[in-house]
């Protein structure tokens, strides 16, 4: 069996998708150089990236796909979901087959497939633009600690950008431990290791934060009890809205 | 001082909670350049409170005194509840404030009515006209028009919120009398009109200049009580579909009575809110506006109230039987619409699907089409057509499904019916 091992960036798995089409290559896998598992009389191919190579396969799937659907095949290799080589993989063998555009063909369980995988992951993306909470440091940043299941946050910086231009903020991934700080002019990629931030709820030491930011929080949470009807009360929906995964950094669902 | 805010900010978010509208929806904004908040097309949630609705806007009254007595109110004047009232500055604060923090998507603004109408519209106007002149907020902004208020306050009100929105209430004048009798109908009509006015004479200019100022670009909407005075679905339903078709309103609310003035005759006595009459309500709005049915085919002078029992798409195809079943290989978008278990979704990818290739149940089901419904309904070629509503009785299917929702309600949960 054939593994096929690159270095994770986009372009180097554009370059892997032409050096399969090239060399009639047919993957069991493909995975990071890092990969762990060692599968026994498997064929490792170490691929390198070619921006060049990589250009020419993003062309011709922008050729054959709509805007949203080539999209969703970056946003699902960025995600880091399980298997998203595969599932990709699997998609662009049809795509390049077929004479005509497959993207909507959702007969074809590998179609089906990526559209749900998409959908699965805008969704998340949607959930980061929900459930941001910032609290504001005595410096004036406004700080925020997400956990999501798949990469997303990238997908929604520009959002944050245009609704906060002019305040500072970091928007940060407790699970990839890395994050976003945009300082009013540019948003930049960080890497923060702070024992100020409680990771078990996300929030910051009460002796960094700024004057009034406490007071906020607790009107805020009264806001959220105030405005329940309690004749209405119905968590189950509540859950199905926002699932409890996401609440261990909801300031209003914090005691 | 800290103290204080807190339990004003308790009264008015708990006297506002009343009104079910939280839409975030309708206005593309851009921030035009270092300033706070943009607006997005779809509107987002930021939370959901413990009875499960969204929490998008920071809704909130600038005032909960009232001059007004309406019976349906908890703030009614006569009742004695605790009163609070936020300076116009309080609200342009809390308002900014949670924004940056990302609790919210904007403001909600309604009001108890103080002297009168306009004096109360002028403080509100002066709450929007703040935010968006003074701090330069691009966020959303719904606000509450009073009923009764001139012309103007509410052309000034436009040009600043997002959406517009009077709440009707009572859908009869006659009730609305009996129960408010300091509201007038035309109170609340005539600012529907100015809103609608305002919005068609800005769709106008746009056509002319790109640069018309905007007036109301999410539209108006409105809320009707149900529950609290006779009125049928179809009462109910005629009147939301004329305000759809001609005032152009963007969403009708419906709520569910709670009972809040418990002592007032003139009400009926509910054990709770009839909340899954509101709920069919909802899904009769929504076949109206997303399914294409026309109102007389959900509710009629046959049928003038919906069934608690099952959903009225549901409902109506076991009425008609001889309409199905229905070929998802050939049907057009129309009626696979009206497949019970099939929603806007799942047609669009059956209509795309079957392009490529003749659709399966297993296909169906992969798009997401509900088959413990629609198979009794559809034909696809290899489905077996001993169980179709056209063989089996309606009544037999009705059953069926009544059990199925039974079995998976909790006992507790039992259809709340109102008592009259």
């Amino acid at each position: 069996m054939v593994v096929l091992l690159y270095d994770k960036t986009f372009d180097g798995f554009l370059s892997v998708i032409f050096e399969i089409f090239k060399n009639k290559l047919k993957p069991e896998r493909i995975e990071g150089f890092e990969s762990q598992e060692n599968i026994l009389f498997a064929e490792k191919i170490s691929i390198g990236t070619d921006p060049e190579k990589a250009a020419r396969v993003w062309e011709a799937l922008k050729k054959r796909l709509t805007e949203r659907a080539y999209n969703a095949v970056y946003r699902i290799h960025l995600s880091g979901a399980a298997d998203a080589e595969m599932i990709l993989y699997r998609f662009m063998l049809k795509v390049f087959a077929s004479p005509v555009n497959i993207e909507e063909n959702f007969g074809d369980p590998d179609v089906l497939r990526i559209k749900k995988l998409d959908q699965q992951i805008c969704k998340e993306a949607e959930r980061i633009r929900q459930f941001v909470r910032f609290q504001k440091t005595a410096d004036g940043i406004y700080y925020a600690l997400m956990d999501p299941q798949f990469n997303v946050i990238p997908i929604v910086v520009n959002h944050f950008e245009a609704r906060f231009a002019d305040q500072q903020w970091i928007i940060y991934d407790s699970r990839r431990n890395y994050g976003f700080y945009y300082n009013c002019e540019q948003t930049m990629v960080i890497n923060l290791s702070s024992d100020k931030v409680n990771p078990l709820n996300g929030k910051i030491s009460s002796d960094i934060l700024a004057e009034e930011e406490l007071h906020f929080q607790e009107l805020w949470k009264k806001y959220f009890k105030s405005t329940c009807i309690e004749e209405r009360r119905n968590e189950k929906l509540q859950m199905q809205h926002m699932p409890k995964k996401y609440w261990k950094y909801l300031t209003e669902k914090q005691g | 001082m800290r103290q204080e805010s807190l339990e004003k900010l308790e009264i008015l978010a708990g006297a506002a909670k009343y009104d079910v509208s939280c839409a975030s929806s309708g206005t593309q904004r851009e921030n035009p350049g270092k300033t706070l908040g943009t607006a997005s097309a779809w509107g987002i949630c930021h939370s959901f409170a413990d009875d499960g609705r969204c929490i998008s806007l920071l809704k909130i009254m600038l005032t909960n005194y009232c001059i007004y007595d309406c019976a349906y109110c908890v703030n009614r004047k006569s009742n004695d509840v605790k009163r609070a009232a936020f300076s116009s500055d309080e609200i342009v604060d809390l308002t900014i404030e949670f924004y940056r923090r990302n609790y919210i998507e904007g403001l909600f603004l309604s009001s108890g009515v103080m002297k009168n109408a306009d004096y109360t519209m002028e403080r509100m106007v002066k709450v929007v006209k703040d935010l968006r002149l003074v701090h330069r907020y691009n966020g959303y902004i719904h606000m509450k028009s009073i009923p009764g208020a001139s012309a103007q306050l509410v052309r000034e009100a436009g040009t600043y919120a997002d959406r517009l929105s009077v709440n009707i209430e009572i859908s009869t004048e006659q009730n609305l009398k009996y129960l408010a009798p300091d509201k007038d109908y035309q109170g609340i009509m005539k600012p529907m009109e100015y809103i609608y006015q305002g919005i068609l004479e800005y769709k106008e200019e746009r056509q002319k200049t790109y640069k018309a100022p905007k007036f109301a670009p999410a539209g108006q909407s409105t809320q009707l009580i149900v529950g609290a005075t006779p009125e049928s679905d179809k009462q109910i339903l005629s009147l939301a579909s004329s305000l759809y078709s001609h005032n152009k309103l963007k969403r009708v609310y419906y709520s569910g009575f709670i009972p809040v003035n418990s002592y007032d005759k003139r009400l009926p006595a509910l054990s709770a809110p009839p909340i899954v009459r509101e709920h069919r309500l909802y899904q009769a709005d929504w076949l109206y506006r997303f399914y294409r049915f026309k109102m007389d085919e959900i509710v009629n002078d046959a049928n003038p109230n919906l069934d608690l029992e099952i959903d009225p798409k549901l409902s109506y195809a076991l009425k008609h039987p001889e309409l199905f079943p229905i070929d998802v290989n050939k049907a057009d978008y129309e009626m696979i619409l009206r497949i019970p278990g099939v929603g806007p979704r799942s047609a669009n990818l059956i209509i795309m699907g079957r392009k490529h290739g003749r659709l399966t149940s297993d296909k169906l089901r992969k798009m997401g089409v509900v088959m413990k419904r629609a198979q009794y309904f559809i034909t696809c070629g290899e489905l077996s057509s001993s169980n179709l509503v056209s063989e089996v009785q309606p009544e037999y299917l009705k059953k069926l499904f009544t059990e199925q929702v039974k079995a998976k309600r909790k006992p507790n949960d039992a259809l709340q019916l109102s008592l009259w």
